[in-house]
């Protein structure tokens, strides 16, 4: 393939892509005018890049990785931020954390436990609860359980093993259950008794 | 219904109190099935690192057991809902920015 028909491809499939390359780049950076420096700078980056572009593969992929690269190499030594969380802490959260406190406080027979409390957290309550999460577990879990990356291509992005990942991919989970849990409570949806409260205090504490 | 025990490090429904409850809901289906299916529900949802066969197996599974699925729904929806808040669009200054990045070089 000739770098023309590369450049129609990159044109047609990865133009229309920046709206949601965006999205990903302001939940990665927290910040508009860093998101757009970012898309910029990735698209910059992509598009003298282009041979290097496997024509038919995944260009979202492509796109992804080369912003996360800039992310982590350029970015992040700009606005490094210290740790947000005390990560051990979360190892002791169970898996489906949020289910799980969510369904014991409805009790059985209650309407959907999603719909009745977490689908009724506004936007910006998920951004906050997002926004717990330390910028490595919040980029593999944007880009593997919302963007819809594989293992693999995630590795690539944030150049670690597959491992790795998992592990982010688990852990980060685990961190935005809870956070999301804390925010329930502090919307005043839940109650938030026992466990609620207790990593609540845990999020406030190491903020 | 009874509050989940605070130390519990995995998806291990035979392990779990907390899902006993729920358990009951599949009907004589082997705890090793949900664990299965709860071990790989993340690769389910996303669809990409899962082998059809193995999709196929879980599939059957969560259309059979209750209350396996209600927590797949649970975490779909929560997938879906975390996606619509984070739909944004992108500044026509940056459109800009960019369509001048691909004119320049």
């Amino acid at each position: 393939m000739d770098n023309d028909a590369r450049r129609k491809e990159f044109q047609s499939k990865a133009l229309p892509l920046l709206n949601e390359v965006y999205g990903v780049a302001l939940r990665m950076t927290r910040n508009p005018q860093a998101a757009e420096d970012l898309v910029s700078e990735a698209y910059a980056r992509a598009w003298k890049a282009l041979d290097q572009f496997t024509p038919g593969t995944n260009i979202r992929a492509w796109l992804y990785r080369i912003m996360t690269n800039a992310y982590i190499n350029h970015f992040r030594k700009k606005h490094r931020e210290p740790e947000k969380v005390s990560l051990d802490a979360y190892d002791r959260i169970e898996d489906f954390h949020l289910f799980n406190r969510v369904s014991s406080e409805a009790g059985p027979g209650s309407p959907d436990p999603f719909d009745s409390v977490v689908g009724r957290l506004t936007n910006e309550k998920f951004e906050k609860a997002l926004g717990r999460l330390p910028d490595e577990y919040r980029a593999a879990v944007i880009l593997y359980d919302l963007e819809g990356l594989s293992y693999q291509e995630v590795a690539d992005a944030l150049q670690v093993p597959l491992g790795t990942v998992r592990s982010r991919l688990a852990r980060g989970r685990k961190i935005l259950q809870s956070a999301l849990w804390s925010q329930a409570v502090e919307a005043g949806l839940v109650k938030g008794n026992g466990r609620g409260k207790e990593a609540l205090s845990h999020a406030k504490a190491s903020s | 219904m009874r509050k989940p025990p605070r130390k519990k490090a995995r998806v291990s429904p035979r392990k779990a109190p907390a899902r006993k409850g729920l358990m009951s809901l599949c009907g004589g289906m082997s705890a090793a099935e949900c664990e299965k299916a709860l071990e790989h529900i993340y690769e389910f949802i996303n669809s990409c690192d899962l082998k059809a066969d193995l999709g196929a197996e879980i599939k059957r599974h969560l259309d059979s057991c209750r209350g396996c699925f209600t927590r797949f729904e649970f975490e779909q929806k929560l997938v879906a809902r975390l996606k619509e808040a984070g739909c944004c669009s992108c500044p026509e200054t940056l459109k800009a920015r960019v369509l001048t990045i691909l004119k320049e070089f």
